[in-house]
């Protein structure tokens, strides 16, 4: 058994991992990164509108602040979220952006002066204030108060990755490319690192370490249509999930993008709605403001998308041999704007439509985006249930989005957790005795056991074909718009291929880089995750943010304001749930503002609606501290909880 | 076009085989609408050879992963559709000048991070690290966004496999690195200037070693201006009126 | 920050030595090219002409002095050289290296590259042709003239000589001027462009010194 040992385990080198092992490092802490492609391959590359942090530079961006961010936030959840863990980020996510100005992200600055801009499809002019020439500028996205949105052009989370992984390569951070984590290492009390396999080569290595940090990004490829890259299979999570003791936190809440385009489903980004693009239906009409007259095309993207869905059910989607879509129109914003701002988007229309944005409509429809779930984690980033286990990204469900996150909140995510987390990894790491050897042969005799296993099975199912009915079921069953009858034939079914996963059959018995060997270890995982995704989504009989049940349209806070965890044991999926405290809330539950209000509410909302209010009536001088400490108080890292300074506008 | 039926010649070896040596395989193909090189590997994968190998992440033209030669041109496999070849017929070799993974796999990641390191491809801050508190440092708009220009690259390999130079020429840094150095001398927060690059810039290896080929501007599947990058490089060391020549 | 090593400047230098030399020996052939082409203006012309450049206008007995031929002819010789050592750096020294070039053709079609292969090759050549040429007028500087001309072409083997020659240095001049102007101008956008018209110069520069040879053959076949 061949072992490496290290400090501080990291299995994922997109933004997140990337990020906490800069933490670990600065700290003194040995970080070794695991990938399975090159760092700056990871999908953190492929975010193109940017990134949300309340640095309120622009003159649209005015009066912003952490308030305003964390109540966007909260309300964006539709009260799913952890508030601590959204007050945290909040405070955290200037920072966030300002560290990655000092290390070299070349972000979009403002120019002083008048210029034009689409709002809500008319050409306005706004002018910038001289003072703040060359900041940081913020673009408008879905759901939020003020013009927040970071953003380098539209390749942010490019930017921001290659920053981050020139950072860990000038730290001689070691990034272990080209393997894959498939076991974790533990006790039954402790992680101690993770049984890898190198797709080149073959070999099985037991990593072992102090601390463990999955930052394994999404899940999105459990779907046939997904805007995330071929690696989002949640093989990460699924892991944890195989421990029988770390809990996935609500599966089921899982996110569909407006507008990715037909049938490619790659995202052209929230930027092109931010910018003043708009949605159209078959006869040309602007629809978004029947639906929501307020916010319209910006609205959240679990809105907007359910919106197009209900307006395609309505006969005015547009037919093509790739099925119904609708258009987004940005010819309005103009050739020059589309050529500096949205170059990767007229670069995707390009190659894979053969279209010119600047001229033509997209084809577009909602697609699955992202996943709200995912290891189930405390505020300081510890998963449940296994010590030295942490969580950091999109993998995790540190529960900063709830049912529902809004764009630029997800790249803000990774680095904000990365640098909180970071900081409760690299002390954990310090408090920890090296890890066992003895403890990883076991692990190490399992995985080898199965690969020998799939290497020599004589019959089986083909793991091409299992993938394939799963990614349709998910599809057909387990979309944006959900009912319980399908998605109860949707558990029997993925069950069933779960079950049917523990025979397959290989053609090719290469050991080392062998890529259908891969396929089968995956879709074990990823129907593991499947099943959880379902079963939860079947359970939750309420609609909240992106799980939309159509036979319970109401958000039933009564009944559900809770957070669904799953265990696998004894081979199946395991549901309990958590509660979510009314009675801790800053900002109790309260009318999202989309639509009608049909929230079934609890009544300890009221209760603690009257009690913030009385406060915030009895010291009407009090500061923002002393507000926090009374409301909700929660603690950062020193290094990360001074006061974040402004420029203000037009002083 | 659609329907029809694709050939497709692929290079096919597995260095890790003690026997195994290069050859071409060809298969056959249904063509499909909107068919890219990526969707025909991974059908060809699934339904005709399941030990096929190559490297596709973000199947959108975006992460740099999947570059190969495609009918004597080096590019990205996800965005070449294959209604672009009008004779129906698809070359598939991997890029020359990385090291073999097998088939059209190659290993750009190590390649691209002992460049990197090689060249200190990251910033070197000008003076103190502003403490993130603090309203962040002003950057001129136009700066910020030529700084984005020549960071737009993904790291691909296209234009390292494109230059004949690189290939006799080991240690030569290639368009990318080129590319990199421009990047961080345009940066204002970056400490080092042109002179800084001068032991590996100013040599055979760096900006005099380039023969002006082009392959480099004429491959990149970004687009990105190489031509005025290099020349922009070549003019600042060799024309410096700050020094003698 | 200052520069930790003294910076080397030996590869600046020659890579400016190489833009100047060769665009001076472009210059050089474009003019001697034209020159050249008097012949086709008759005999009288290209007497004219070469009795000028020996300076027959300040010698009273009209024949001019034929060490400026010699001179010139060395000074060319030095810029060649110069050129030479300056771009030897960049000729593959290595066999493996030429396998590479081959093999990477066999590979990537690209166009630019092939061209360069041409200016790579044309040179060797050259190295070999020039000097045969050179010295040829540095030892006989008087007998430049239509008849010795048309005769040295027909019968003194310099119709292989030249028939080489012309095309080698055309190739490897124009596409040398391109690529200095790809190499240094800051406006060098749209490099398509700059390729065609280097194609349409290239041609033109060859009919005509085709066109001046073949007149040198015809009279030289006459006589
Ligand atoms: C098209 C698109 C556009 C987006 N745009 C935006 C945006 O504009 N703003 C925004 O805020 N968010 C955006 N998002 C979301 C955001 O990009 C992601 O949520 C975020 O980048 C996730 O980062 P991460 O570090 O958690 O994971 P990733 O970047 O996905 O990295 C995962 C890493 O884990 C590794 N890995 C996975 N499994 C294993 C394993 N088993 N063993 C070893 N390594 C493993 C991978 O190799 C990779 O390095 C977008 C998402 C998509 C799909
Ligand atoms: C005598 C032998 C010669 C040899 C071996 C030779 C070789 C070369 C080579 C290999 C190059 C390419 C250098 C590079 O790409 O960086 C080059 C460039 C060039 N040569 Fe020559 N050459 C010779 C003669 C000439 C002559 C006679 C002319 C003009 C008529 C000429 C004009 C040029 C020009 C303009 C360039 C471009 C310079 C540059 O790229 O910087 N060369 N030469
Ligand atoms: C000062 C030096 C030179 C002198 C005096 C000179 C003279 C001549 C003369 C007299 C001819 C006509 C043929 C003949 O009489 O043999 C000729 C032809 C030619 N020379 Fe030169 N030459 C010189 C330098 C060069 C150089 C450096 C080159 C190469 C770049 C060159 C290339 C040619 C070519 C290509 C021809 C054939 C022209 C044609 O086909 O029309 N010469 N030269
Ligand atoms: S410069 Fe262009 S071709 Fe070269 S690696 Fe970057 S993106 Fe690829
Ligand atoms: S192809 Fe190579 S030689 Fe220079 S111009 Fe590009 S790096
Ligand atoms: S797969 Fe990412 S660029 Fe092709």
């Amino acid at each position: 058994m061949k072992t490496i040992t290290t400090d501080a385990l990291i299995i994922g080198a997109g933004l997140a991992g990337l990020r906490v092992a800069l933490a670990c490092q600065a700290q003194g802490q040995q970080a070794t990164v695991l990938s399975l492609v090159p760092a700056k391959r990871s999908h953190s590359s492929a975010a193109q509108g940017g990134m949300q942090a309340s640095l309120g530079n622009s003159v649209k961006s005015q009066g912003d602040d952490e308030t305003a961010h964390f109540i966007d936030t909260v309300k964006g959840s539709d009260w799913g979220c952890d508030q601590t863990v959204a007050r945290m980020f909040a405070h955290v996510a200037p920072k966030a952006v300002r560290q990655s100005a000092e290390w070299g992200v070349p972000w979009s600055r403002i120019k002083a002066g008048p210029r034009q801009a689409v709002i809500n499809g008319k050409t306005t002019t706004i002018k910038e204030a001289v003072q703040t020439h060359g900041l940081i500028h913020a673009r408008d996205f879905g759901g939020t108060k003020h013009w927040r949105t970071c953003y380098t052009s539209d390749g942010t989370g490019h930017s921001l990755l290659y920053a981050m992984d020139n950072k860990a390569i000038a730290a001689g951070i070691e990034v272990h490319e080209r393997v894959e984590a498939l076991q974790l290492i533990h006790d039954g009390q402790r992680c101690q690192g993770a049984i890898v396999r190198d797709l080149v080569s073959g070999e099985l290595i037991a990593y072992l370490a102090k601390t463990t940090t999955i930052c394994s990004g999404g899940y999105g490829r459990l779907w046939s249509a997904s805007t995330n890259a071929l690696i989002c299979e949640g093989t990460g999570t699924s892991m944890a999930l195989e421990t029988g003791l770390v809990p996935i936190g609500n599966p089921e809440a899982v996110q569909f993008h407006p507008t990715a385009i037909v049938p490619a489903g790659i995202l052209v980004t929230e930027g092109c709605r931010g910018d003043g693009g708009v949605l159209r239906d078959v006869d040309g009409h602007r629809f978004m403001p029947d639906y929501e007259p307020e916010k319209k095309e910006l609205a959240s993207r679990d809105v907007v998308s359910r919106r197009m869905t209900e307006h395609m059910r309505t006969g005015k989607g547009v037919k093509s041999p790739y099925g119904e879509h609708l258009w987004l129109d940005i010819t309005q914003l103009g050739a020059a704007h589309i050529d500096k701002n949205l170059r990767e988007v007229k670069d995707i229309c390009n190659n894979f439509l053969g279209i010119d944005p600047a001229k033509d409509w997209i084809p577009v429809r909602p697609t699955q985006h992202y996943s709200m779930g995912g290891i189930r984690t405390n505020e300081k980033g510890e998963a449940y249930g296994l010590a030295g286990l942490f969580a950091v990204g999109e993998a995790a469900c540190w529960d900063l989005h709830g049912f529902n996150r809004l764009g630029g909140n997800s790249l803000a995510e990774t680095v904000v957790g990365g640098m909180i987390i970071g900081e409760h990894v690299a002390a954990a790491a310090k408090q920890t005795d090296a890890p066992e050897e003895a403890v990883a042969v076991p692990h190490w005799h399992a995985v080898a056991a199965e690969i020998d296993a799939l290497l020599q099975a004589e019959q089986g199912n083909d793991p091409y074909d299992l993938r394939e009915q799963m990614e349709q079921i998910m599809m057909d069953k387990v979309g944006i718009f959900r009912t319980g009858t399908e998605l109860e034939q949707a558990v029997v079914e993925l069950e069933q291929l779960q079950r049917q996963a523990s025979e397959l059959k290989l053609h090719n018995r290469t050991r080392h880089s062998n890529p259908e060997l891969v396929e089968a270890l995956r879709v074990r995982k990823m129907l593991k995750l499947a099943v959880a995704v379902a079963k939860g989504a079947l359970a939750r009989t309420e609609s909240r943010g992106a799980h939309a049940r159509e036979d319970y349209p109401q958000r039933n806070d009564n009944e559900w304001l809770k957070r669904t965890m799953v265990h696998w044991r004894n081979d199946a999926a395991e549901l309990s749930y958590e509660a979510i405290d009314i009675s801790k809330m800053e900002l109790p539950p309260g009318f999202r503002g989309y639509g009608e209000d049909n929230t079934i509410a609890h009544p300890d909302s009221a209760v603690r609606l009257a009690q913030v209010e009385q406060w915030q009536q009895q010291y009407p001088d009090a500061t923002e501290q002393e507000r926090q400490q009374a409301l909700m108080p929660y603690e950062l890292p020193t290094l990360l909880s001074q006061p974040n300074q402004r420029r203000g506008v037009g002083k | 076009m659609t329907g029809r039926t694709i050939t497709f010649e692929i290079f096919r070896c597995d260095p890790q085989h003690p026997n195994d040596s290069a050859r071409m395989q060809t298969f056959e193909l249904t063509e499909a609408p909107g068919m890219t090189v990526f969707i025909a590997l991974n059908q060809l994968r699934k339904e005709q050879d399941r030990s096929l190998q190559f490297d596709f992440v973000c199947r959108a033209g975006v992460c740099g992963s999947c570059a190969m030669v495609i009918n004597g041109m080096p590019t990205l496999a996800c965005k070449t559709l294959t209604s672009q070849f009008k004779s129906g017929k698809i070359k598939l070799m991997p890029l020359p000048g990385f090291e073999l993974i097998g088939d059209l796999s190659v290993n750009t990641g190590k390649f691209m991070r002992s460049l990197s390191e090689r060249l200190q491809g990251w910033l070197v801050p000008a003076g103190a690290e502003r403490s993130f508190d603090a309203v962040e440092a002003t950057m001129e708009p136009q700066t910020a966004e030529m700084i984005y220009e020549s960071e737009r690259c993904i790291e691909c390999g296209c234009c390292v496999s494109a230059c004949a130079t690189a290939q006799m020429r080991d240690t030569f840094i290639g368009a990318v690195g080129l590319n990199k150095i421009a990047r961080f001398t345009l940066d204002e927060r970056d400490g080092r200037g042109p002179d800084d690059f001068y032991h590996v810039l100013g040599g055979d290896d760096g900006v005099f070693g380039c023969m002006t080929l082009l392959g480099c501007a004429d491959a990149c599947p970004k687009g990105l201006n190489l031509q005025m990058q290099i020349s922009y490089l070549r003019r600042k060391l060799a024309l410096n009126p700050d020094r003698i020549i | 920050m200052q520069p930790s090593v003294q910076p080397d400047r030996r590869a600046a230098k020659r890579e400016v030595a190489q833009g100047v030399t060769g665009a001076i020996l472009t210059l050089f052939l474009l003019l001697h090219l034209h020159l050249e082409a008097s012949i086709l203006f008759g005999k009288e012309a290209f007497d004219a002409m070469a009795s000028f450049l020996h300076a027959g206008w300040a010698d009273p007995t009209g024949h001019g002095y034929s060490f400026l031929v010699v001179i010139a002819a060395a000074i060319l010789m030095f810029i060649v050289l110069l050129h030479v050592y300056a771009v030897s750096r960049k000729i593959p020294v290595k066999l493996a290296q030429y396998r590479k070039l081959r093999e990477h053709g066999l590979v990537v079609n690209h166009g630019g590259t092939r061209l360069w292969r041409w200016q790579l090759y044309s040179g060797l050549a050259m190295l070999l042709l020039i000097p045969i040429h050179l010295i040829t007028m540095m030892v006989i500087p008087e007998q430049i003239g239509s008849e010795q001309s048309a005769a040295r072409i027909v019968y003194d083997g310099g119709w292989l000589l030249y028939g080489l020659l012309m095309p080698l240095s055309i190739i490897h001049a124009t596409a040398g001027i391109t690529r200095l102007w790809l190499k240094w101008c800051p406006i060098s956008e749209p490099r398509f462009f700059g390729r065609s018209i280097t194609r349409g110069v290239t041609v033109y520069l060859i009919v005509l010194g085709t066109a001046s040879l073949l007149m040198h053959i015809y009279n030289g076949l006459q006589a």
